[in-house]
């Protein structure tokens, strides 16, 4: 059984090939890629239900010892995320099939295949117990997303995606450092082993190392000042590509840091942390307040989310670093949503500014109600997923009696809201503009759109309503997580 | 009682779908479908009145980690509130087939309206703060959904906008204060809350008396809720005075006893009430379209229960009970009628109305009766009320009876004035305004609604077994009140005939009055503060993303500096040797001289040459420590580098552009600092190691189970398959990334 959760590796990265290979072969290369994705997320679904029954699990990549070797570890943190992970890119390529001939452009033939890399890359830096490995992952993630970014050959995206590429290989190089340290200091790369003998370490090292990978992953999952690739890139991009971006990418980053410094037991980091939190949650949700297109908007929340899941983590308690999973869990699928409406509104307004566009409520109700779902559970009321997200993350931080974080997340709350209304006026209401173009697609293609979104809409209201069962699995994922021993033994096997 | 709960709240839900499926058809028949739920459950909410009295709970678990349940009680509290809830809602959904035309189609507003109605219910029946907090943000999203019904007018919007900013952040506060409350009380059930006490009880007081002051529109925080008449009449009669807005007027009065040794609870919510029964008099008493007044007139209706509340002495919370059910009754019925007039004569102001006691005479007694009901005059319910509240006055000593007695007696006065005011402008002299056939829909609502003041005093032992029970549930000392038809000639008789006296001098000097309608004061500036906070957020992102990619570049490197701090703690001088042998030392300088002149030559190509000398001395470096194919590998490395670099710049130009001085020395030192940095932590990292690598198992693994000779293959090939993999898949995904690009680029230049 601890054999399958390779096949969310393996199957993504052969249906890659496959697609590759026939990628003369619109059919059989969407084909290849749907049945790829659809693999893996089985195989993640039966292992989340695998490690819920029977306990966390390891597998030692070759048979090799985990001192010497390799090992993926399905934890429940592991297996609670990767589900959710897989979902959101199997629907965004369901919905991605459909829009296709709009906007994937140019050379819609690589798309499936490098998403197909990028699933690979995701599935392995979840799963992964090798620091170096989580170094690889990254790389497949990040060479796999700047080429479906700039893929088409367009001026501003290969102009964005410069700060992008740029940004993210400094943060590759400070990994390596990091690597580096790491393993001069412990003599392993294995999580595990690093968890249990970083306690003996001098202090500053301990901490240093903490701060040195507090940046690396900061820069991934796109935290204060360290964000600027995000918000420049994520916009340029078709709506697909950012729908993954968004729901992913900077998650796979807040993943690894709740992983590292949680197993680590970083206490130090807290403070630094809660106070880059506030600034993150509040500079993000400015910048979302200052756009005024849809995608620009949803892109600096991504930012201002991150912020909520940085509080969990850095207030290092057992209900701060549930809340911290919770929010990871409720955010992916929605962020992902909103990006797809995004995508809907766009194919109808022919843009996804606010100024050329109005009044779609009263001529498309149903993208109106696809978007005030998540947009609603972005901004955290109830009874959606937000809400409870939200909830456990402030009410750890009262309990802890951290009062400054709380008061910040519950303005940056209201800022958020403030900004979900701007984009409902502004393309829900009002008037019918004139000037929208809508991207001719034919009825087949836009059905597919709207039953992808309405799909993933679903799935958020599902997590709304397991809400509950998230929750104790967030827990005992975080009770493993801060017991660093239990996760050596998994891993001893 | 939990299976009859689900029905009624799912009967809602089924209407609201079955409304908004009626998308394009008659919106009259989506509000007919829509009525039959409230129907249903204000059947049930007499039938239970006439029956037990023992309260009845219910509970379904949502999130058991954070104490998430739906939760609830039906106590008399409940009851009451929901005869007002879905009573008045049947009401208003019967009157909205009337108000809207009858070729009128889209059932959303019907689903919407239903929906609203039954978040209220929740609301009102919630046992658990966190039921009572999800029912409340509906309310809010609801109410923002239908006051911006006319959506298509520019200032429609921005007053949805302020009212969904101003109660959704007074959402946020409530949140606070309910967790504070539930850490506090140890609880989260409402009905089991005792008493607390300490900083973290006052800090919840104060966040939750915010809360409801937002959504009960009490000064402050009032603004929003004269803007949100520009909703249709039925939404402003149901939710902007009837119902909605009574939700904090609810809070303050089930989390009173709890905050009975809170001071600052009681003074802030004396403040705050006593602020808004004199500016929302007074703004009533200045407005000229009729729908404003009563909006303004709620406002100080509200502020009044506030106060009593806020006491809480047993009488003070009957009285509020008292007037609570009075208000919802003649305010509604209030609201029916200027929409009618609105209807069927096309205006609201004081200024174009006039004679409509003779071409509407219906309307006009409905008008009268309830509001001389608002006015507290007898023979009505509101007589009663307001004389419950002149009591508690009269019972209560010291500051109180003085700050309680001027919102009771000067808020009742000006009351007088204002309800006086308007019938005057609407229904007085005049030249009569032309009117249109009446909606007989329409009108049976509001006289239902306008009648019920006269029933209730005529059957006023009724009312007392509604108000009572309810009274009693929030305060025990409330048991020995009742409601009086007839008190005597007692002193607060004495008080409230002078009322009415004074205040009907006021209103009859107020409306001879031609002073045009002020300015509403705040809404604006609220408006003009949420547009500044969306001016400033421009300013604060232009200032983080301004879009320089050095600058990000060095941001990143200077967080990183700050990282590499904490290292050089555990770095002792006895860990930092320079070299290890001389020709160490030879090459070290090389790599650093060559990393040096690589910063400082000005020709891209001489950068090229520099950079590949430092990767040749690191090269020299792996022979030097014993591995000759590594270095190998780095010498192909460096060399095609080198030649791709040279190959590439022949499409740049020759040096690179000019950079300014300080720039140049940040980066300078920011570079220097960054090397040295990395250094140092690396000394530091092998200072004192806490395990060391498994060299020797690695070589002897290799042989035995690897079966290779080469330590670095069988690491590559087979322990580490898996990185080399990923690496392969990396470097494959550039060329494919290659290949798009060139194909995109030939595709460009072919079309």
């Amino acid at each position: 059984m601890n054999q399958l959760m390779a096949l969310t590796i393996v199957a993504p990265l052969l249906s890659a090939a496959t697609g590759f290979t026939l990628r003369r072969h619109p059919r059989a290369r969407d084909a290849a890629t749907i049945v790829g994705l659809t693999v893996a997320t089985i195989a993640s679904f039966a292992t989340l239900f695998f490690v819920r029954a029977n306990g966390a699990h390891a597998l030692n990549v070759g048979g090799w010892s985990p001192e010497l070797g390799i090992v993926l570890v399905a934890d429940l943190f592991a297996a609670l995320v990767l589900p959710v992970a897989l979902t959101i890119i199997l629907v965004v390529e369901i919905f991605a099939i459909g829009q296709r001939r709009t906007a994937w452009g140019a050379n819609p033939e690589f798309a499936g295949p490098l998403l197909g890399v990028l699933t690979a890359g995701v599935s392995l830096a979840i799963l992964t117990g090798d620091l170096f490995t989580l170094f690889v992952a990254f790389e497949l993630i990040l060479v796999s997303s700047y080429v479906l970014l700039t893929h088409q050959g367009q001026r501003g995206q290969i102009r964005s995606g410069m700060t992008y590429v740029v940004m993210n290989l400094f943060a590759s190089t400070l990994f390596l450092l990091g690597l580096a340290f790491v393993y001069a200091a412990t003599g392993t790369v294995n999580l595990a082993l690093i968890a249990e003998r970083i306690p003996e370490l001098d202090a500053g090292v301990r901490v240093g190392i903490g701060a040195w990978f507090f940046v690396v992953f900061g820069t991934k999952a796109a935290i204060f000042p360290l964000f600027s690739w995000l918000p420049d890139s994520y916009p340029t991009a078709p709506t697909t590509i950012t729908a993954v971006f968004a729901g992913l990418l900077t998650k796979i980053g807040i993943y690894a840091m709740i992983r590292f410094h949680t197993l680590t037991g970083m206490e130090d980091l807290g403070p630094v942390m809660l106070i880059i939190a506030g600034i993150t949650m509040v500079v993000g949700a400015f910048g979302a307040l200052a756009q005024s297109d849809v995608k620009r908007i949803l892109s600096f929340h991504v930012i201002s989310q991150i912020g909520y899941m940085l509080m969990g983590l850095g207030l290092f308690s057992l209900a701060g670093t549930t809340g911290a999973i919770l929010f990871l869990i409720h955010h992916m699928p929605v962020k992902t949503v909103l990006f797809l409406v995004g995508g809907l509104v766009e194919n109808e307004e022919g843009s996804s500014s606010l100024e050329l566009s109005g009044g779609l409520a009263a001529r498309r109700p149903l993208i109106a109600a696809l978007f005030a779902i998540p947009a609603l559970s972005l901004a955290g009321l109830p009874p959606f997923s937000g809400f409870v997200a939200k909830l456990a993350v402030i009410r750890a931080g009262i309990e802890e009696a951290a009062t400054p974080i709380v008061v910040v997340a519950l303005v940056a709350g209201a800022l958020t809201l403030l900004s979900m209304t701007k984009i409902w006026l502004g393309v829900f209401w009002g008037v019918d503009n004139d000037a929208s173009s809508p991207v001719s697609t034919a009825p087949a293609n836009r059905r597919l759109m709207f039953t992808a979104t309405g799909l993933a809409v679903v799935g958020t209201l599902v997590v709304s309503l397991l809400a509950g069962p998230l929750f104790d699995l967030s827990q005992r994922a975080a009770t493993d997580l801060r017991d660093g021993s239990s996760y050596a033994e998994v891993v001893r096997g | 009682m939990i299976r009859v709960i689900l029905t009624l709240l799912v009967a809602h839900l089924i209407g609201v779908v079955l409304a908004a499926l009626l998308g394009s058809g008659s919106l009259r028949r989506a509000l007919g479908v829509a009525a039959v739920a409230p129907v249903a459950t204000s059947v049930w909410a007499v039938g239970q009145l006439a029956g037990s009295a023992e309260p009845a709970e219910a509970s379904l678990t949502w999130v058991a980690g954070l104490d998430l349940a739906l939760t609830f009680r039906i106590d008399a509290v409940a009851l009451l509130m929901t005869l007002l809830v879905s009573g008045i809602g049947t009401m208003v959904f019967v009157y909205a087939m009337g108000y809207f035309p009858a070729d009128a189609t889209g059932g959303r507003f019907a689903a919407t309206l239903l929906a609203f109605s039954v978040s209220m219910l929740g609301l009102v029946w919630a046992d658990s703060v966190w039921t009572l907090f999800i029912f409340w943000e509906f309310t809010s999203i609801t109410s923002f959904l239908l006051v911006g019904y006319k959506h298509t007018d520019p200032a429609v919007r921005t007053a949805a906008r302020r009212a969904l900013l101003i109660t959704g952040g007074g959402g946020l506060v409530l949140l606070a204060g309910l967790l504070l409350l539930a850490e506090s009380a140890g609880t989260t059930t409402i009905s089991a809350l005792g008493g607390v006490s300490g900083d973290r009880a006052t800090l919840a007081a104060i966040c939750i008396l915010v809360g409801a002051a937002t959504k009960s529109a009490q000064v402050p925080f009032h603004v929003w809720l004269p803007g949100a008449m520009a909703a249709p009449t039925p939404v402003s009669a149901y939710l902007h005075s009837a119902t909605m807005v009574k939700a904090g007027v609810l809070l303050v009065a089930v989390t009173g006893a709890s905050f009975a040794a809170v001071a600052p609870f009681k003074i802030l919510g004396i403040g705050i009430g006593l602020g808004s029964v004199v500016w929302g008099a007074i703004g009533a008493l200045r407005h000229r379209d009729a729908k404003l007044i009563l909006a303004w007139g709620t406002v100080s209706q509200l502020g009044l229960l506030i106060t009593l509340l806020a006491v809480g002495t047993g009488k003070a919370v009957f009285a509020a009970v008292a007037i609570l059910f009075a208000h919802a009754l003649f305010k509604a019925a209030l609201f029916l009628v200027v929409g009618e007039i609105d209807v069927r004569t096309g205006t609201r102001s004081i200024d174009e109305l006039g004679g409509l006691w003779r071409s509407m005479p219906i309307a006009f007694a409905t008008a009268t009766a309830a509001g001389l009901s608002m006015a507290g005059a007898p023979p009505l319910l509101g007589f009663a009320a307001k004389e419950a509240a002149v009591e508690a006055v009269l019972t209560l000593d010291g500051l109180d009876r003085f700050l309680v007695g001027s919102a009771v007696i000067g808020g009742s006065i000006l009351t007088v004035a204002y309800t006086l005011r308007f019938l005057l402008g609407v229904f007085g002299p005049g030249p009569a305004t032309p009117v249109r056939p009446r909606r007989l829909l329409m009108t049976v609502p509001a006289v239902l609604l306008g009648g019920a003041g006269l029933i209730g005093f005529v059957v006023l032992g009724g009312v007392d077994d509604i108000v009572g029970p309810a009274a009693t549930e929030l305060n025990s000392a409330s048991s020995v009140y009742g409601l009086l038809r007839w008190p005597g000639f007692t002193t607060a008789f004495g008080i409230s005939c002078g009322i009415l006296a004074g205040g009907a001098v006021l209103g009859w000097v107020a409306s001879r009055s031609s002073r045009p309608a002020p300015r509403t004061i705040g809404a604006m500036q609220s408006d003009r503060f949420l547009d500044g906070t969306i001016q400033r957020s421009r300013q604060i992102t232009a200032l983080v993303q301004h879009g320089s990619l050095p600058v990000y570049a060095a941001t990143m490197a200077a967080a990183a500096l700050l990282a590499a701090l904490p290292f050089l703690g555990g770095l002792g001088t006895g860990h930092l040797a320079g070299w290890n042998s001389p020709v160490e030392a030879v090459l070290c300088a090389a790599i650093v001289g060559s990393a040096v002149a690589g910063a400082f030559v000005g020709s891209r190509l001489g950068a090229a040459l520099t950079l590949g000398a430092v990767g040749t001395g690191v090269a020299g470096i792996f022979v030097l420590y014993g591995a000759p194919d590594l270095a190998l590998t780095q010498l192909l490395v460096e060399t095609i580098v080198v030649v791709g670099f040279v190959v590439g710049l022949g499409h740049l130009s020759q040096s690179f552009p000019k950079v300014d001085r300080t720039w140049r020395t940040v980066r300078l030192v920011v570079s220097v600092l960054g090397g040295t940095g990395v250094a140092l932590a690396l000394a530091a990292s092998g200072a004192d190691p806490a395990g060391q690598a498994p060299v020797a198992e690695l070589a002897t693994a290799a042989v035995t189970d690897g079966g290779g000779n080469n330590v670095v293959n069988v690491i590559l090939t087979d322990i580490r398959a898996l990185d080399t993999l990923g690496e392969v898949v990396v470097l494959a995904t550039v060329a494919i990334g290659i290949l798009a690009l060139a194909n995109a680029r030939l595709s460009g230049e072919a079309s």
